[in-house]
C-alpha cells in the first residue's frame, strides 16, 4: 500500500465514521411516525441530513413515490461524495457498489414498456432520470436510456455486453409480453439477471482484496449474497410455486458461507420450515419467523434479512482498520435507513398500525414500539 | 479579439415562409434557436402563442439511416437544397414504412433460415456425439421412458443449468462452446425421464435456453452426416442470397431512396432549427440568437424569402440586462484563435466577460519560450507534435498550440544562444540563463508584475461594465488594491535599489499605502455610504480576512513568476547533466555508442518530460495567477444549427 493510497483510505474511513454519526436517531424515527401525512414527513426530513436532496421541492405537497425516490437518491449522492477521497482501486469498487442504483433505475424502465397503467401515484422513469441527470450512470448509457421508447432500447442502453446478451436472451421470443402473468414473469426474469450480475461482479471484485479489508468486504458482500440466494429460493418456493430444482436456477454463482449442497438442502426443504434446514448455519434464525399472522411472518423474514445485514455493517465499525469496508458499511447503514424511512412513509400513507413498526423496521426503536 | 455581440431575432409569419427562412438560416450557419418566450414575453403576443418542442423527423431519419445501413450502403451525404420539399410528414412516414416492410420481409426470411441452419448444426453435433458411441440417432428415436432436448444458451445460463442438474433428475451435457467465455453460446443436450417433461420445461424457461424443435421421431432425417452437411450448405447459400437482397434493392432504387432521404434530411434540419417554435392562429414564431454583425444580412434574407413575415430584433445587451443567458461566440485573429482552446479548457467566458484569448496567446508564447528556450529542443518539439498529430494521438487544437510553442522556443533559443542545451554553439542575442542569473531573475519578476497588473485591470474593466463601482474603486482587486500593489512594488524596488531614503525617508509611500489599506478594509462601509448601499464583498470579519488574503496573494502571485527564470535555468542544468552523463561513459568499451544513446535518451526525456512540465507550469501561470484575478467563465458556446448534423445531434 503506497503512502498516497494509505492516506486516501484513512480519509475515506474517517469520512464514513463521521457520516455514520449523522444517521437518524431513534427519536427522529418516533417523530416521523407521529406525522399525519407524507408531506409532513418530507418537511421533517427537510430539516435533517436529507435536506440537500429535498431542496427546491414543495415538501408539504410531496407525493409518496417522489419522496421515496429522492430518499434513495440520497444514498447515491452520499456514495458519490466518497469518490473524492478514494484511490483508483477503491473508486472502481465504489462505482460497482453504486451500480445498485443503476440496476434499480433499469428495473423501473422495464415497466412503462410493458404496461400502461396510471402514473399518478408513481414517479415516471423519465422523471427519475431527470432527477439523477447530474450523476453518471456506470452500467447504462444515460442518453440512450432516457430516449428509450421500447424495451429493446432499454436493453440496448446497457453498456456491459455479457449483461446485455443475457437480458436479450431472456426477452427473445417474449417481446410481445405486455400484460398479465407473462409480463410479471419477464420483469421478474430481467430483474433477477440484473441482481445476479451486480452481486456476482461485486463479490468477484472483493474476492481479490487482501488483508483485513478483504476479509470484511467479503463478509459484507458475501452475507448479502448468501441471504439473497436463500431469499430467492424461499420466495420462489413459497410464492411462485416453483419446484426445488427450478428455484435453484435462480441463484448466483457466488458463494460465501453457503455452498451448493446447503442451498440445495434449503431448496428441497418445505418453505415453511426452511429455517430447520439451515440449522447448522448462521442464517437459521433469519427465516425463523413465528408471528401468528402468515402475512406478518413474511414481513418478519424480510426484516430479519435486513437486520442481519445491519448487524454485519455495524460489526465493521468495531474494527479500527481503515479501508473501503468502512465506506461500504456506511452505505449499507444509509441504505437500510432509507428502507426504514420508506417503510415509515408507507405506514403513514396507508395508516398501518404503528405499534407494528418494530416488526417492519430494521432498527429497534425501543420499548414504546 | 472579443466576445461577439449578439442580437435576439424573432420571425413571425406563415409556416411556409418561416420554413423558407429556416432553410436559408441553415446555409448561413449563424442562428441558434431559443425559446420564443424569451424575446416575446414583453410583447402583446407573448402570452398567446402555443410553444412546441421536439423534432418529429428525428425518428424518421434514424429509421431511414438504419435502412441504408441494413442494405450495406453508406448513408448518403445530402447537399444543401434550394427549396423546402413540399411532401408532408404523413406521406414521408408512409413511404418509409413501405420500404421498411419490403426490407423486413427479407430480414424475417434471413432469420428463419438462420434458425433452420441452427437446428441442422445442433443435430449435426448431436449426431456426431452419438455416432462416437457407436450408435445412430435413429436408435434414440423410440425411447419410451426417456426424453431428449437440445438447445443453445449463454455460458452463464449453462453454468446454472449444470448446477441445477446436480439436484434434478436430468443429465445435461455440452456439445460445443463450453470452454468459451460467458457471452458465447453453449450447445447442450439434456436427457430426462418422460415423467419429468413438465418440470424440465420450467427449468428451461428459467435458464433461457433456445430449444431446437426436433422431435425424436424425426431423428432419422439427421442420420446421414453428408446429407446434413449438404443441407446446411444449401441453407447457408439461400441465406446469403436473401442477405444480399436489401443491397440489391437499394442499388436498383438508389435514385428514389436518395430523394426520399434528402427530403427527410431537409425536413429534419429545418425542424431542428425550428424545434423551439411557437404557433399562434396559423402563424409560426421562430426566435433565436444571431451575431449582431450578421443581423443585417439575416433581415435582408428574410425580406427576400418571406415578404409576409414580421422580423423583430432586440439588442443582446438589453436582453442580458433583463437576466437572459446569452451564448458566447469568440472572434479572434487566426493565429490567436488557436489559443481559444486554452481558454476553453478552463471555461468559456460568459457573454458579458472580457475575452482573454489575445493576452493568453501572447503570454503563453512568452512564458513557454522563456522557460524552454532552445533552438534544437524547440525544433524537435515541432517535429514531435507534427508526428503525434498525424498519428491522431494529439488533437488538432492542442497540436496547433504546441507547434506555436515550439516556434517560440526556437526564437528564445536564439535569444539564449542555446542549441540542445549547449550554449557554446551560437552566441546569445540577449542573455545566457546560466551566466546571467542576476539579469533573468528580475526580468521574470517584472513580467509577473505586468501580468498581474493586467489581470487586475481586466477585473476592474469587468466590474465597470457591470457598474459595480465598489468593486472598481474599493476592493483589494480593484483600483485601491492595484494602487497599493504598485506602491508596494515601488517600495520594494527602492529598497533593492539601495534608495532607502526614497523608500522609507519621506514616509509618503507608507502613509498612502496605509490609507489605501484602510480604504480596502472599510470598503464595504464606504460603498454603503456613497454607492447606494452596494457591498464590495461579504461583510464583517470575512471581508477583513479577504483583504489580508488578497495582500498575501499579491506577494505569492508575484513570487510565483520566479519559476520563469527557475525553469530556464533548469533547462540548461538538465541538458548539462545529460552531456556530463554522456561524457562519463565515453571511455568505456563501445563508449561512443553509449554516449550517443545517453544523449538521445536524455534529450528525449528533456523534450517529453520537461516540455510537459513547462506546458503545465505555463497553464498554471495563466489559470491561477492571471485568470484567478478576474475570470469567472461559465459561458455557453454559441451553437448555430447548420445543414450538417453535429455529433451531439
Amino acid at each position: 500500500m503506497s503512502f498516497g493510497s494509505g492516506g486516501a483510505r484513512i480519509a475515506e474511513s474517517a469520512k464514513a465514521r463521521v457520516r455514520r454519526a449523522s444517521l437518524l436517531r431513534n427519536e427522529d424515527f418516533r417523530l416521523l411516525l407521529e406525522q399525519a401525512s407524507v408531506g409532513d414527513i418530507a418537511v421533517q426530513l427537510g430539516k435533517s441530513a436529507y435536506a440537500p436532496v429535498l431542496k427546491g421541492y414543495k415538501l408539504e405537497n410531496m407525493r409518496r413515490s417522489e419522496l421515496e425516490f429522492l430518499l434513495n437518491v440520497a444514498v447515491l449522492t452520499e456514495g458519490v461524495t466518497f469518490g473524492h477521497y478514494t484511490g483508483l482501486g477503491d473508486r472502481r469498487l465504489l462505482d460497482l457498489w453504486l451500480e445498485d442504483f443503476d440496476i434499480e433505475l433499469l428495473k423501473d424502465h422495464f415497466q412503462p414498456h410493458m404496461k400502461t397503467n396510471d402514473w399518478s401515484d408513481y414517479i415516471t422513469p423519465a422523471k427519475m432520470l431527470d432527477l439523477v441527470s447530474g450523476f453518471r450512470l456506470t452500467l447504462a448509457d444515460q442518453e440512450k436510456l432516457s430516449s428509450s421508447e421500447a424495451l429493446k432500447d432499454v436493453l440496448m442502453s446497457v453498456k456491459s455486453e455479457p449483461l446485455r446478451t443475457a437480458l436479450m436472451e431472456a426477452v427473445r421470443g417474449k417481446e410481445d409480453a405486455a400484460e398479465g402473468r407473462d409480463l410479471q414473469r419477464l420483469t421478474f426474469a430481467l430483474g433477477m439477471i440484473l441482481d445476479r450480475y451486480h452481486l456476482d461482479s461485486l463479490y468477484a471484485a472483493v474476492a481479490k482484496l487482501g488483508g483485513n479489508e478483504g476479509r470484511m468486504m467479503r463478509m459484507l458482500v458475501g452475507t448479502r449474497v448468501d441471504l439473497m440466494n436463500l431469499y430467492w429460493i424461499y420466495r420462489a418456493r413459497r410464492f411462485f410455486g416453483m419446484s426445488p430444482e427450478e428455484s435453484l436456477t435462480l441463484i448466483m454463482k457466488s458463494r460465501y458461507r453457503l455452498d451448493f449442497s446447503l442451498l440445495r438442502k434449503a431448496a428441497f426443504a418445505d418453505p415453511g420450515v426452511i429455517a430447520a434446514s439451515l440449522a447448522e448455519t448462521v442464517y437459521a434464525h433469519v427465516f425463523d419467523a413465528r408471528n401468528e399472522s402468515p402475512a406478518l411472518r413474511e414481513v418478519q423474514v424480510e426484516s430479519n434479512i435486513y437486520k442481519f445485514l445491519f448487524a454485519a455493517a455495524e460489526r465493521v465499525f468495531l474494527s479500527g482498520t481503515p479501508g473501503f469496508q468502512n465506506v461500504a458499511a456506511y452505505l449499507i447503514l444509509k441504505e437500510l435507513e432509507v428502507r426504514d424511512l420508506v417503510a415509515v412513509v408507507e405506514m403513514v400513507r396507508y395508516r398501518f398500525d404503528k405499534n407494528r413498526a418494530g416488526l417492519i423496521l430494521v432498527r429497534t426503536l425501543g420499548k414504546e414500539n | 479579439m472579443a466576445v461577439v455581440g449578439m442580437a435576439g431575432v424573432s420571425f413571425v409569419g406563415p409556416r411556409e415562409e418561416v420554413e423558407n427562412i429556416a432553410l436559408a438560416l441553415l446555409k448561413m450557419e449563424n442562428f441558434e434557436p431559443m425559446a420564443p418566450e424569451v424575446m416575446m414575453d414583453s410583447h402583446p403576443l407573448g402570452s398567446r402563442f402555443q410553444t412546441f418542442r421536439g423534432n418529429p423527423y428525428d425518428a424518421l431519419l434514424e429509421k431511414l439511416g438504419g435502412l441504408w445501413t441494413k442494405s450495406g450502403m453508406p448513408v448518403p451525404q445530402c447537399r444543401i437544397v434550394d427549396r423546402v420539399p413540399s411532401i408532408s410528414l404523413s406521406e414521408l412516414e408512409r413511404k418509409i414504412d413501405e420500404v421498411t416492410k419490403t426490407l423486413s420481409e427479407w430480414s424475417v426470411k434471413v432469420e428463419e433460415l438462420r434458425s433452420e441452419y441452427e437446428t441442422w448444426r445442433v443435430m449435426l453435433e448431436f449426431g456426431d456425439a452419438v455416432r462416437e458411441t457407436g450408435r445412430s440417432l435413429s436408435d434414440l428415436a423410440f425411447t419410451p421412458y426417456g426424453s431428449i432436448s437440445m438447445g443453445t444458451l449463454t455460458g452463464e445460463n449453462w453454468r446454472r443449468l449444470k448446477e441445477t442438474s446436480l439436484a434434478a433428475p436430468i443429465l445435461a451435457m455440452p456439445l460445443s462452446g463450453e470452454d468459451e467465455d460467458g457471452s458465447d453460446k453453449v450447445t447442450v443436450v439434456v436427457f430426462y425421464g418422460s415423467d419429468y417433461r413438465e418440470e424440465i420445461q420450467k427449468i428451461f424457461a428459467s435458464v433461457h435456453i433456445h430449444l431446437i424443435p426436433v422431435e425424436p421421431k424425426d431423428y432419422a432425417r439427421y442420420d446421414n452426416r453428408d446429407a446434413v452437411c449438404y443441407r446446411m450448405e444449401a441453407i447457408e447459400a439461400e441465406r446469403e442470397s436473401y442477405r444480399d437482397m436489401p443491397g440489391r434493392y437499394a442499388a436498383e432504387n438508389r435514385f428514389e431512396l436518395e430523394k426520399l432521404y434528402e427530403a427527410v434530411y431537409t425536413k429534419q434540419r429545418i425542424a431542428s432549427l425550428c424545434q423551439l417554435r411557437g404557433e399562434l392562429s396559423g402563424m409560426t414564431v421562430l426566435a433565436g440568437w444571431t451575431p449582431q454583425d450578421s443581423f443585417d444580412a439575416v433581415r435582408a434574407m428574410a425580406e427576400e424569402k418571406a415578404p409576409h413575415t414580421l422580423v423583430l430584433a432586440e439588442n443582446g445587451d438589453v436582453l442580458e440586462r433583463e437576466g437572459h443567458e446569452l451564448p458566447t461566440l469568440l472572434h479572434n485573429l487566426p493565429l490567436v484563435r488557436r489559443f481559444q482552446e486554452i481558454v476553453r479548457l478552463y471555461s468559456l467566458p460568459s457573454y458579458s466577460e472580457i475575452d482573454p484569448t489575445f493576452v493568453v496567446a501572447v503570454s503563453f508564447c512568452l512564458f513557454f519560450g522563456f522557460m524552454f528556450g532552445d533552438v534544437g529542443h524547440g525544433a524537435a518539439l515541432i517535429l514531435g507534435t507534427y508526428f503525434l498529430e498525424k498519428k491522431g494521438i494529439m488533437g488538432r487544437a492542442i497540436a496547433s498550440v504546441m507547434k506555436i510553442a515550439g516556434v517560440v522556443s526556437v526564437l528564445f533559443g536564439f535569444l539564449y544562444g542555446s542549441v540542445f542545451g549547449s550554449e557554446e554553439l551560437i552566441h546569445p542575442i540577449w542573455l545566457s540563463p546560466m551566466k546571467d542569473v542576476n539579469k533573468i531573475l528580475p526580468v521574470s519578476i517584472g513580467i509577473g508584475i505586468v501580468f498581474l497588473t493586467l489581470g487586475i485591470c481586466f477585473k476592474i474593466w469587468n466590474a465597470a461594465r457591470k457598474r459595480e463601482w465598489g468593486e472598481v474603486f474599493l476592493s483589494p482587486e480593484g483600483g485601491a488594491g492595484l494602487l497599493f500593489y504598485w506602491l508596494a512594488v515601488g517600495q520594494a524596488l527602492a529598497v533593492t535599489g539601495g534608495n532607502l531614503e526614497m523608500a522609507l525617508g519621506t514616509g509618503v509611500f507608507s502613509a498612502v499605502m496605509g490609507l489605501l489599506f484602510l480604504v480596502m478594509i472599510f470598503g464595504n462601509g464606504i460603498a454603503k455610504l456613497f454607492l447606494q448601499g452596494e457591498s464590495v464583498d461579504e461583510g464583517g470579519v470575512v471581508h477583513v480576512f479577504s483583504v489580508f488574503h488578497a495582500m498575501l496573494n499579491f506577494v505569492s502571485n508575484t513570487a510565483s513568476f520566479v519559476r520563469l527564470a527557475a525553469f530556464a535555468l533548469n533547462h540548461v542544468g538538465l541538458s548539462g547533466a545529460v552531456f556530463m552523463l554522456g561524457r562519463m561513459v565515453e571511455n568505456a568499451p563501445g563508449g561512443k555508442l553509449y554516449h550517443a544513446f545517453i544523449l538521445l535518451l536524455g534529450h528525449l526525456v528533456i523534450i517529453g518530460l520537461e516540455g510537459m512540465i513547462v506546458f503545465i507550469q505555463t497553464l498554471r501561470l495563466e489559470y491561477y495567477e492571471f485568470f484567478g484575478k478576474f475570470y469567472r467563465g461559465g459561458g455557453r458556446e454559441f451553437a448555430p444549427v447548420s445543414w450538417k448534423k453535429t455529433a451531439k445531434e
